[in-house]
């Protein structure tokens, strides 16, 4: 069972990634596969308005998702970051290669 | 010698008996069972407390039958639940005779429908207590009759056989048999400690242990009727038994059967193990349910921890794969910790704990599994490359944590294991050693350069601290007063460098701190030019340093003082003199 939905919609600068669920070890691959398709494409805004816990294997999906888009010299954006998430992005580094917003 | 599962196979050491064992992946709801067919009997020991278990058991047993009219007789290792409730649940063809043994004080208790004793209270579904009539009374105090037997329809006669066994330190191990007929025998022994009523079983090389092998455990010892005294005799005992029989191989209630030389090591490091385990409170309901939430903070601040300390050595690797075409720097340094295999652990007690919420678990699993959580983050936090790689203080505060978590479910009190400290020093050696870590020069990397491995883990240590604290400025403001508190320098760093953190990972460019002393309290504010999300944080997390405070008789609190936030500790003062 799946308890982590994700959607695409693309807007005029970007791909924008909606995440609704948990992401960890159990759900992180069905963020990864759009996430990174949506990377390579071209920018990506990622939204995690409705995602209430990331683990470490939420943190993975974002640093390959940060390195994919870092080969064109762009930076991921991940927007409505809930405060705890965006405190463990900030504590951990990660707002030094990504930009997030909460 | 293997036990397979789900097939007959031959029991070592008898001359006729075949065992078809059922073991399952250890729980706490349904114990293993074992069946044994012998010719003039066929024994099923521990039934176990599932549906789908006691119809597999009823299908072993019709399908025995059906190849030799024999009688069955059920013994329980102990009278909990888990092992106890299918008891009188078994299907078997008519005609078919059913005797039943436990241990005396266990028929009393189900008799008696006592759920502290059997453990029903553990579990949300109230379930049944075994209501079978229990023949077989072992180690009866009064005895009807001397052998006690246990008379089938037929006049045949199951005589119990009591040959206590002396042990060398003068100790008598309480010790009863009975024949299966062909020169077979079932050997019953009285191994109290995890329950009165525990006894462990012999057949030729295969003794089964019941739950000993756990009762020295984490949120297992306290359970009622659980007996220091008696665990730590039967330990002995136990040993002494292996060594002077022919035992090959051990038969646990839960989980698999291991070599007798296995368990005879595991039975000696726990009986290291318990005997500190000398003041252990009763695991009662109320106390479960406390160690429930205590379990929830606790994985909800281990968590977050670990999940830095992955984003941590996830940053180093994006640093180091912008400076290596191939990857191969940055591999290594996600591939010196199993990050992935720490995400397992705590996404599955996660799920764990949820189904706890939806009522599908006894709170007592989630205690159990928070246990077993804590075990398995200690040995991945111990590993050397964990220590070479990250921060100190983080592994650190993630260790002490689950130190305390897995003390104080045992029943030990919190461990003040640090001289109380001087809160004044306390700060300023916390500010001293950010800004060493901060400031820290690239003479780790300069005295690294002649050696490619040297340089990577100095640079990979480098990028891996990253502290939020690196560009806050700090303005310390100490009470003139003695500040000599009630709390360890280390547990009081733990707290203040994790409140810290979060502050500054909300946007806090500046945090006060001020220490004051007051009516018997040091108190110490850590305070914010700005309003903080109280969400950021983590509420699960700040109960959790409340709770820990609490125990030195300290306090938490959080105020929001003209659209600025401020936190609070309190901890009562004490006399330097």
């Amino acid at each position: 069972m799946s308890d982590l939905e994700v959607t695409v919609e693309q807007s005029e600068t970007a791909a924008v990634v909606h995440a609704a669920g948990s992401v960890d070890s159990n759900t992180a691959p069905q963020l990864q596969e759009p996430l990174l398709r949506a990377a390579e494409n071209g920018a990506v805004q990622l939204d995690l308005a409705k995602v209430p816990y990331m683990s470490s294997a939420g943190l993975r999906v974002l640093l390959l998702a940060a390195k994919a888009l870092q080969k064109r010299g762009e930076r991921l954006r991940v927007i409505n970051a809930p405060a705890q998430i965006y405190n463990v992005l900030n504590i951990s580094g990660f707002t030094s290669f990504i930009d997030v917003s909460s | 010698m293997k036990i397979e599962t789900n097939v007959w196979q031959k029991v070592p050491g008898t001359p006729s008996v075949e065992l078809f064992a059922i073991i399952l992946k250890a729980n706490c709801v349904s114990s293993n069972c074992y069946i044994f067919s012998a010719p003039d009997a066929l024994v099923v020991v521990d039934p176990g407390a599932s549906s789908e278990q006691t119809e597999q058991i009823s299908r072993v047993l019709t399908d025995a039958v059906a190849v030799s009219q024999r009688p069955i007789l059920v013994f329980l290792t102990h009278c909990h639940q888990d092992h106890s409730q299918e008891a009188g649940g078994l299907g078997f063809p008519a005609g078919t005779e059913v005797k039943r043994f436990a241990h005396q004080s266990g028929v009393e208790a189900m008799k008696h429908r006592d759920r502290n004793l059997t453990t029903a209270y553990l579990y949300p579904w109230n379930p049944e207590i075994c209501a079978a009539e229990f023949e077989g009374i072992l180690f009866a105090s009064n005895p009807a009759a001397t052998p006690p037997a246990i008379e089938l329809a037929d006049g045949r006669r199951f005589e119990l056989y009591s040959e206590p066994i002396r042990m060398p330190d003068g100790e008598t191990l309480q010790h009863q048999w009975l024949s299966l007929g062909g020169g077979n025998r079932l050997e019953i022994y009285h191994t109290p400690g995890h329950s009165a009523c525990s006894i462990s079983l012999r057949i030729g090389s295969l003794l089964m242990l019941g739950d000993l092998p756990f009762a020295a455990n984490p949120g297992v010892c306290g359970l009622d009727g659980w007996n220091h005294t008696d665990l730590l005799q039967t330990l002995r005992k136990v040993d002494r038994l292996m060594e002077t029989t022919a035992v090959e191989v051990c038969c646990p209630g839960h989980g698999y059967c291991v070599s007798a030389q296995s368990m005879r090591e595991k039975l000696r490091l726990m009986e290291s193990e318990a005997s500190n385990l000398t003041d252990v409170p009763l695991m009662d309901a109320e106390r479960i349910t406390a160690l429930k939430i205590y379990v929830d903070e606790l994985l909800e601040e281990t968590a977050a921890l670990l999940t830095i300390f992955s984003g941590r050595l996830y940053t180093a690797s994006y640093y180091l794969s912008l400076l290596d075409e191939q990857d191969s720097a940055a591999t290594r340094v996600l591939g010196a910790l199993d990050i992935d295999q720490i995400d397992r652990i705590l996404s599955d007690f996660r799920r764990i704990a949820e189904a706890f919420n939806t009522c599908a678990m006894p709170e007592w699993t989630v205690v159990l599994k928070g246990v077993q959580v804590a075990r398995s983050l200690q040995n991945v936090l111990s590993t050397e490359h964990v220590r070479q790689l990250l921060d100190f203080s983080l592994v650190d505060r993630a260790e002490r944590r689950l130190e305390d978590f897995l003390s104080l479910i045992r029943g030990l009190q919190f461990l003040q294991t640090e001289p109380p400290g001087v809160v004044n020093e306390i700060v300023v050696n916390l500010m001293k050693r950010l800004k060493e870590t901060m400031m820290a020069e690239p003479t780790d990397l300069m005295g690294s350069l002649d050696d490619d491995q040297t340089f990577l883990q100095a640079l990979t240590r480098r990028l891996a601290v990253y502290s939020p604290l690196r560009d806050i400025e700090f303005e310390f403001a100490p009470a003139a007063k003695d500040t000599k508190a009630n709390i360890g320098a280390e547990r009081l760093d733990d707290i203040l460098t994790n409140l810290l953190e979060g502050m500054a990972a909300m946007g806090v460019k500046h945090i006060g701190i001020a220490t004051r002393v007051a009516s018997g309290q040091v108190e110490i504010q850590l305070s914010s030019r700005q309003r903080l999300d109280p969400a950021a944080l983590g509420k699960r997390r700040l109960d959790l340093y409340n709770r820990t405070l609490g125990w030195l008789g300290g306090k938490l609190e959080r105020h929001e003082h003209d659209g600025n936030t401020e936190f609070i500790i309190r901890l009562p003062l004490l006399n330097s003199a």
